[in-house]
């Protein structure tokens, strides 16, 4: 994508380029100009939040009273 | 405003201005704060730029000021053009503005001037908070009106963040200027609920307003899609599930309930979720873009590089926060500079960095130029990132090796002498950053007059037609508007603070104002301040002595060996609001009450590098009257209340000081035998007596150090080689090296002679040697050989009233007949020593460490040798004419006056009648050092007692 090279089009470039809500699974917020994608939770990342909240059970349980 | 825009840019200009003055001008405070580490006469002996008033400046600044401001500009920017309808309100704007900067104005001048509250980062007076109130209630009723108004079919997730953080810190502001100073939580229930709220601030402002600008700015300054709304659903749930759960990690090992510290750990720990969960939405965002960003120019680019470097270090800081709470890890870093890294990791390096991209992306819209300049931006950029991450890895490193040498033992000044140049460092590498932020400032400042006129903002329609929500199929329960404010600003929040702050005030085990006696192992009361206390008190906290030392010690690290006993609950019960701290850069204080004589504290305030020569604690001048004319200057009424309060710390517990350290101590070696040895121990110990005797006894050791004037009983003049405490026989004996190392790791008792336990044996060995070198007694005469010892008779009834009938013959002609220091001849002026001074006989029957009592102690072994042999250069002549059992008779007798007044003091302090006669047990056990009898309190434990850390040099 050629990046604007005059001031204006530096500053005025449309907030989002290309302009692609409409690709499947992306939501455009109208007035602010956003898109977001529906997108999803990585895999690693809901094991990694299992392990910590194992994790922390375990914790709990063996600190609660004593260090 | 144009009508045709929903962005009043005059508004969001005016908020921006002064976003870019008070984001230059704070932390500009913070670089003066920094010089005062290293250079602490910096600014010295003014009572406003003193430390502990500017350093609230500094960090109230950034937060506030910086910060806040400058969200505040931006929320009024994108919180419109989110909702497709004109800021509610807006009208409100500019008087919002004047209100707010007449809190920070005024709000510093108060720190300045010491009008002060004692509540980390709460710490203004209440109109000052009733101001600030006033705004964030002007500010939540702007966004809630905008909302509520809004026209946009789908509620963005910057908008969750915005909403929350106004409605959390509402309810937040309520904790810290209502409750906590005026409410009825007191000592470690204070504290509890003050680790949340310190947290909150942090936690539940600045991150979600933080991640409230990343999230509107970075998807348009990176010119991409937002990665993935499902994780911005976890991670703005999972944080308001869990971080208003963290903040009582501020106070690990602290007398707090040890379940809330655990809960704490455990959901800091969890905190990763959303930390990480953001992250992956950011960098996700940036896919496909960072080619364009990291090479390109202009106000977007320059922007979308902020808001990522501020991700980078939102990353490291938020998972180094939670590593940092856990047990193990807090052992080392806490109190150091390693949470200073930390603090500064989130704050500067995330929040700071993050309204700076949204500066970048917004300036430009509002005054309708690019930006001025790429390079300046570029020099900004730079600047920071090397500035920064300098600072960050600077404190880390500090905060690992001052850990790991207090944990190894080493001396608490000594740990802080080697922070010296790092902290030089740091103050050249934070004047970077706020050079780097003045550039920023003079680049948009350039940007207004500058290149050619560009059409501003982008245009958003106020005649949006309004779409329903409910017509929105996507959107989730999750992210409308009340279950965001209801659920996760009040309920989330609320249901936090009872767990954490309100059941532990509920347990009646928090709540108790008595305390296990340290002597005894038995329940006494404590009593509240006097009215002199808490004055005193209040001087503490008006100039900030807590924002550099804390008041409890923990059961880890050492601390009790250094401090004195584990801190209780009971014993802060009437500290309202708590000082614990949560920074040492000087020593902890919660035991420090008979540490030091008066005139020390007094000499200390005045000029504290006069007596410890590495101290970097700031002048105190204005706590003295320095019109009188004659003599040194003398404590205002201030300054004396300060020293009261200062000698009452730690001191509920008990007579603890008594058996510790041991007279009987026994480390220092003779000189050695080769010429290089001798030197090189004569060395050491010259450069032990220039850091932390010459002070007091001058640096020619003729007692005429520059905290002389202040001191009575004056500094030995080791020029004369007269001792008053040795073990030798005849007047004025010199003493064995073994008898000074005693004095010197004992300290006197009520003098300005503190304990010198805290350096090595080999360093106290050394001092002792090269001090001899200022007489020529110790070339001219040999040490005579110490009185023997004979064993001890029977401390029975009848040696003691023997012992009294000696006394009454011997002995009360000066301590009085009942060893009250008010015998006939003790009258003021009456007695006077060799040097000139007067003098006062000792009373007998004062606890450790209290003024006029015993200097070394009532051990037994010491007291016979002192009778035996009289206190060298003194009216106490050595009585050797008594045999050897009428001088343990004499011992016994008073040994049996400060047992008497022991007990009597715990009488006083509440000790049940039934207990009475253990506690006299204990008491004389205490006296004899017999352990097995004192049922020392173990040492990890909370009750420790004095005796269960002088075992290595008890007999």
């Amino acid at each position: 994508m050629n990046e604007p090279s005059t001031p204006k089009d530096r500053l005025i470039v449309p907030e989002l380029v290309p302009k692609t809500g409409d690709e499947p699974g992306t939501y455009v917020y109208e007035p602010a100009g956003i898109r977001e994608r529906s997108g999803s939770v990585p895999a690693w990342l809901k094991l990694i939040a299992l392990g910590l909240i194992l994790w922390g059970i375990y914790y709990t349980i063996r600190f609660w009273s004593s260090y | 405003m144009d009508e045709t825009e929903s962005v009043h840019s005059p508004l969001v200009r005016a908020w921006a201005q002064w976003a870019l003055v008070w984001l230059t001008f704070f932390p500009l405070v913070g670089v003066l704060v920094s010089i005062q580490f290293h250079n602490p006469e910096f600014l010295g002996g003014i009572s406003w730029f003193t430390f502990g008033r500017l350093r609230p400046v500094h960090t109230n600044g950034v937060i506030f000021g910086s910060f806040t401001t400058a969200f505040i500009a931006l929320l009024y920017y994108f919180l419109p053009r989110l909702c497709g309808t004109p800021l509610y309100k807006a009208e409100w704007g500019r008087g919002l503005l004047w209100m707010w900067n007449a809190f920070l104005v005024l709000g510093s001048l108060s720190l300045l001037t010491g009008y002060v509250i004692g509540v980390e980062n709460a710490e203004f007076e209440w109109p000052l908070n009733l101001l600030r109130y006033l705004v964030f209630v002007g500010l939540t009723v702007q966004v809630l009106g905008t909302i509520i108004r809004r026209r946009a079919a789908r509620f963005y997730v910057s908008l969750w963040y915005a909403l929350a953080a106004a409605i959390w810190t509402l309810l937040n502001l309520v904790i810290g200027n209502v409750l906590l100073p005026y409410g009825p939580l007191a000592g470690a229930n204070n504290a509890a609920m003050h680790g949340l709220y310190i947290h909150y601030v942090v936690g539940l402002w600045m991150t979600p307003a933080g991640l409230a600008t990343i999230y509107y700015f970075l998807p348009l300054a990176a010119k991409n899609a937002l990665y993935s709304h499902k994780l911005s659903l976890l991670g703005f749930w999972t944080l308001a599930l869990f971080y208003p759960l963290v903040g009582t990690h501020h106070y690990l090992y602290s007398p707090i309930p040890h379940w809330t510290q655990t809960v704490s750990i455990v959901h800091s720990m969890w905190m990763i979720i959303p930390v990480v969960t953001v992250i992956v939405n950011f960098f996700g965002t940036m896919l496909g873009r960072w080619g364009t960003v990291l090479g390109g120019g202009g106000g977007d680019n320059y922007a979308a590089k902020f808001l990522m470097i501020g991700v980078f270090y939102y990353l490291v800081g938020s998972v180094q926060g939670s590593i940092e709470s856990l047990y193990r890890f807090q052992q080392l870093t806490h109190f150091n500079d390693f949470v200073i890294g930390h603090a500064h990791l989130t704050v500067f390096g995330a929040m700071i960095l993050w309204v700076v991209g949204g500066l970048y992306y917004v300036w430009p819209r509002l005054v309708g130029r690019p930006l001025w300049s790429d390079r300046l931006a570029s020099w900004h950029l730079w600047l920071t990132v090397t500035g920064f991450s300098a600072m960050i890895l600077g404190l880390t490193a500090q905060g690992f090796i001052q850990g790991s040498m207090l944990e190894h033992g080493a001396d608490f000044v000594d740990s802080v002498k080697a922070m010296q140049p790092w902290w030089v460092a740091r103050t050249v590498v934070g004047a970077m950053m706020d050079l780097a932020l003045g550039l920023m400032a003079y680049n948009l400042y350039k940007t207004v007059g500058a290149g050619e006129p560009v059409e501003a903002t982008q245009a958003v329609p106020m005649q949006t037609p309004r779409q329903p929500i409910a017509m929105v199929p996507s959107s989730s329960w999750l992210e409308n508007p009340s279950t965001v404010g209801v659920l996760a600003g009040i309920g989330f929040f609320s249901v936090a603070v009872f767990i954490l702050g309100i059941i532990p005030w509920l347990q009646p085990a928090t709540r108790v104002t008595t305390v296990v006696d340290a002597v005894t192992d038995l329940t006494v009361r404590v009593e509240d301040y006097t009215p002199l206390e808490q004055r005193g008190r209040q001087m503490y906290i008006r100039d900030g002595c807590w924002h550099c030392h804390s008041q409890y010690i923990r059961p880890v690290t050492g601390e009790s060996l250094r401090w004195g006993p584990v801190s209780q609950i009971g014993e802060s019960a009437y500290d309202r609001p708590h000082l614990f701290s949560t920074r040492r850069i000087g020593p902890d204080l919660t035991r420090v009450g008979r540490k030091y004589g008066n005139d020390w504290h007094v000499a200390h305030l005045w000029n504290p590098s006069e007596v410890v020569y590495d101290s970097i604690m700031p002048r105190f001048p204005w706590l003295f009257d320095t019109g009188v004319q004659a003599g040194p200057p003398q404590l205002t009424e201030d300054g004396k209340a300060l020293v009261a309060y200062l000698q009452r710390l730690g001191t509920a517990i008990g007579d603890w000081r008594s058996g510790s350290p041991s007279t009987r101590t026994s480390g220092a070696a003779s000189l050695p035998g080769t010429p290089q040895a001798r030197e090189e121990v004569l060395s050491l110990g010259k450069e032990v007596y220039a850091r932390r005797c010459a002070g007091c006894h001058g640096a020619k050791g003729d007692g005429k150090g520059p905290s002389a004037k202040f001191l009575t009983p004056k500094p030995r003049d080791f020029t004369t080689g007269v001792f008053k405490f040795r073990s030798t026989a005849g007047k004025d004996s010199l003493p064995t090296d073994a008898d000074l190392y005693a004095t010197l790791s004992h300290g006197l008792w009520g003098t300005s002679m503190p304990s010198m336990q805290e350096i090595s044996d080999r360093q106290r060995g050394a001092v002792v040697q090269y001090l001899k070198t200022f007489s020529d007694r110790w070339r001219q005469e040999s040490v005579g050989i110490p009185i023997s010892v004979p064993s001890e008779v029977p401390r029975t009834a009848a040696s003691i009233e023997k012992g009294k009938v000696l006394f009454q013959t011997n002995c009360a002609l000066c301590h009085g007949e009942q060893g009250g220091a008010d015998g006939p001849l003790a009258g003021p002026g009456m007695l006077m020593d060799d040097w000139g001074e007067p003098i006062r006989p000792a009373h007998l029957s004062l606890p450790a460490g209290a003024p006029g009592g015993v200097k070394l102690g009532h051990d037994g072994t010491h007291l016979f040798q002192t009778i035996a042999g009289g206190i060298g250069g003194t009216p106490m002549p050595p009585f050797d004419g008594l045999k050897a059992e009428e001088v343990w008779d004499l011992v016994h007798y008073v040994q049996s006056l400060r047992a008497m007044a022991h007990e009597a003091e715990l009488v006083t302090a509440g000790l049940q009648e039934r207990d009475r006669e253990t506690a006299r047990e204990r008491i004389w056990a205490a006296i004899s050092g017999r352990e097995d009898v004192r049922k020392p309190m173990t040492a990890g434990g909370p009750r420790q007692s004095a005796a269960s850390h002088v075992g290595t040099q008890s007999p």
